[in-house]
């Protein structure tokens, strides 16, 4: 019956979120639940930040599937508010800066610094504060997107205003955004890459749901809502009013020149941002500019230096900070930025950035498609 | 008299009426049979499941203690008696698999059916 084999499936699957650390990526595997000769198949992908499961039971001629993007929870590494790395430079906080949660920062030592002839600050801090290496924990993830193997599409293969669903049992769509200019229009939702080598503009008329953008530059315009992942080489420019509902992220990993984020003001990311790099010297390079209002609901990991005037609930890893006024520059300064990990949900799945000793991966669903 | 005047053009249409070709008749009885044949496979898939209310009540049942066990973390055995029948709930908890292993046996009227769900085992 239809609903014996939903409920076999739904077994597999608990089995198969437990104990995927150990299966391998892009491999369908055979799973035998209860001995009783009805067969599940599990597949295990990489979508993003995120991996895919997918697991299907078939009897006779019914087939169950159940397809979930997860990620790792219960990271017990990974339970800091705020890290700073240690270059003998002290964490300065000014105006109405609040930070909860445990922090490390050089020295354990916070000061306040007083910007732009401020009377007085209002600091709020919660949390442990305890002493930072001269090295930012490096993380075990590379987000890498191979399209080489797909065909790409090009736009033009579609209609005016196209409506493109490719679901996760199927192979990836790849669609070349080459000389498209700005993307407006376009919905998208499901196993699609939208790729281009040059710069991709985003307009807020395109509607794009679980898909990822891959491309050098990526710029999303002021009122777009949607649910992407960007992996860029040189930068991200989200402007104002931009929504980017969880699980969205933004990827930069570059070693060869400058690469920036910024997200600008009353602008939301729900899921983290990553900017990476493998040498200190491109660490000068990298900047991360979340403006005044923005919201990062998630994990912040940067590789080189932060301005933080927005909100952060989660965590936020930068080897410095930096703040940028109309008259000059200070290092280490956070003037009117809020951290808040003790707002984040207990069951918020965060991006699967750091190893865990304890066991493998833990997974959780996100989300079901 | 009338009355027959007037129904003999039907009666005498109704002597020219032709009778079926015994062809037509093989095609009428095959259709049939093809249709009377589909009809008891069908009855007979019913019958074998062969199943009382009991059976599907306890089914429904059985997902709701799966989803409590979830929930509540119960990692118990147990025994559930309803009206005509018992669930009978056994678990086995597998860390390394970080699965807990439900088997439910249903018990009506002397029949037993068993029924195994896989959940997550949370262990905080």
């Amino acid at each position: 019956m239809h609903e014996d084999l939903i409920s076999r499936n739904e077994s597999s699957f608990n089995y198969f979120i437990n104990n995927a650390g150990a299966s391998p990526y892009n491999k369908t595997e055979t799973l035998e639940m209860f001995e009783d000769g009805i067969m599940s198949y599990t597949e295990k992908k990489t979508w993003g930040f995120y991996d895919v499961l997918i697991c299907k039971t078939i009897f006779k001629n019914d087939t169950v599937s159940k397809i979930a993007l997860v990620g790792q929870k219960d990271n017990t590494y990974n339970n800091l508010a705020l890290y700073v790395t240690n270059h003998d430079t002290p964490l300065k906080l000014s105006g109405k800066t609040s930070i909860f949660g445990q922090i490390k920062v050089p020295n354990g030592q916070t000061e306040q610094a007083y910007i732009n002839g401020q009377e007085g600050n209002t600091i709020q801090l919660k949390g442990a504060h305890l002493k930072s290496a001269d090295k930012l924990p490096s993380i075990d993830k590379n987000v890498q997107i191979d399209v080489t193997k797909y065909k790409p599409f090009s736009l033009d293969a579609f209609d005016e205003k196209p409506v493109i669903v490719n679901a996760f049992d199927s192979a990836t769509k790849v669609i070349d955004l080459a000389d498209t200019g700005v993307l407006r229009n376009l919905v998208c939702k499901g196993n699609i890459v939208l790729t281009s080598n040059s710069a991709i503009k985003i307009a807020n008329t395109a509607k794009l749901n679980d898909v990822i953008i891959s491309a050098p530059v990526v710029h999303i315009m002021s009122g777009f809502k949607g649910n992407v992942q960007v992996v860029a080489k040189d930068s991200v420019v989200i402007e104002e009013h931009v929504s980017l509902l969880y699980p969205s992220s933004i990827y930069i990993k570059n070693d060869d020149g400058p690469s920036s984020v910024t997200l600008g003001d009353y602008s939301t990311i729900a899921g983290g941002i990553v900017i990476d790099g493998d040498t200190f010297s491109g660490a000068l390079n990298r900047t991360l500019k979340i403006q005044e209002n923005a919201t990062v609901i998630g994990n912040i990991y940067c590789y080189g230096k932060t301005q933080l005037k927005g909100k952060v609930i989660g965590s936020i890893y930068s080897d410095k900070f930096f703040l940028k006024t109309r008259s000059s520059s200070y290092e280490n300064v956070i003037l009117n930025g809020i951290i808040n990990r003790d707002s984040l949900p207990k069951h918020f799945i965060e991006l699967p950035l750091f190893k865990n000793d304890f066991n493998e991966r833990k997974y959780a669903v996100v989300k079901e498609f | 008299m009338i009355l027959m005047k007037e129904n003999m053009p039907l009666l005498k249409n109704f002597k020219q009426l032709k009778a079926s070709s015994i062809i037509e008749s093989v095609i009428a009885i095959s259709i049939i049979s093809v249709c009377a044949l589909v009809a008891f496979t069908i009855y007979l898939n019913v019958i074998r499941q062969n199943k009382s209310t009991h059976y599907f009540n306890a089914k429904h049942n059985i997902a709701l203690l799966t989803q409590e066990s979830v929930k509540a973390k119960d990692y118990n055995d147990n025994i559930y008696a309803y009206s005509g029948y018992t669930v009978a709930k056994k678990v086995t908890i597998n860390k390394t698999e970080h699965t807990v292993l439900l088997v439910f046996t249903i018990d009506y009227g002397g029949k037993t059916h068993v029924i195994n769900k896989l959940i997550n085992y949370d262990e905080e």
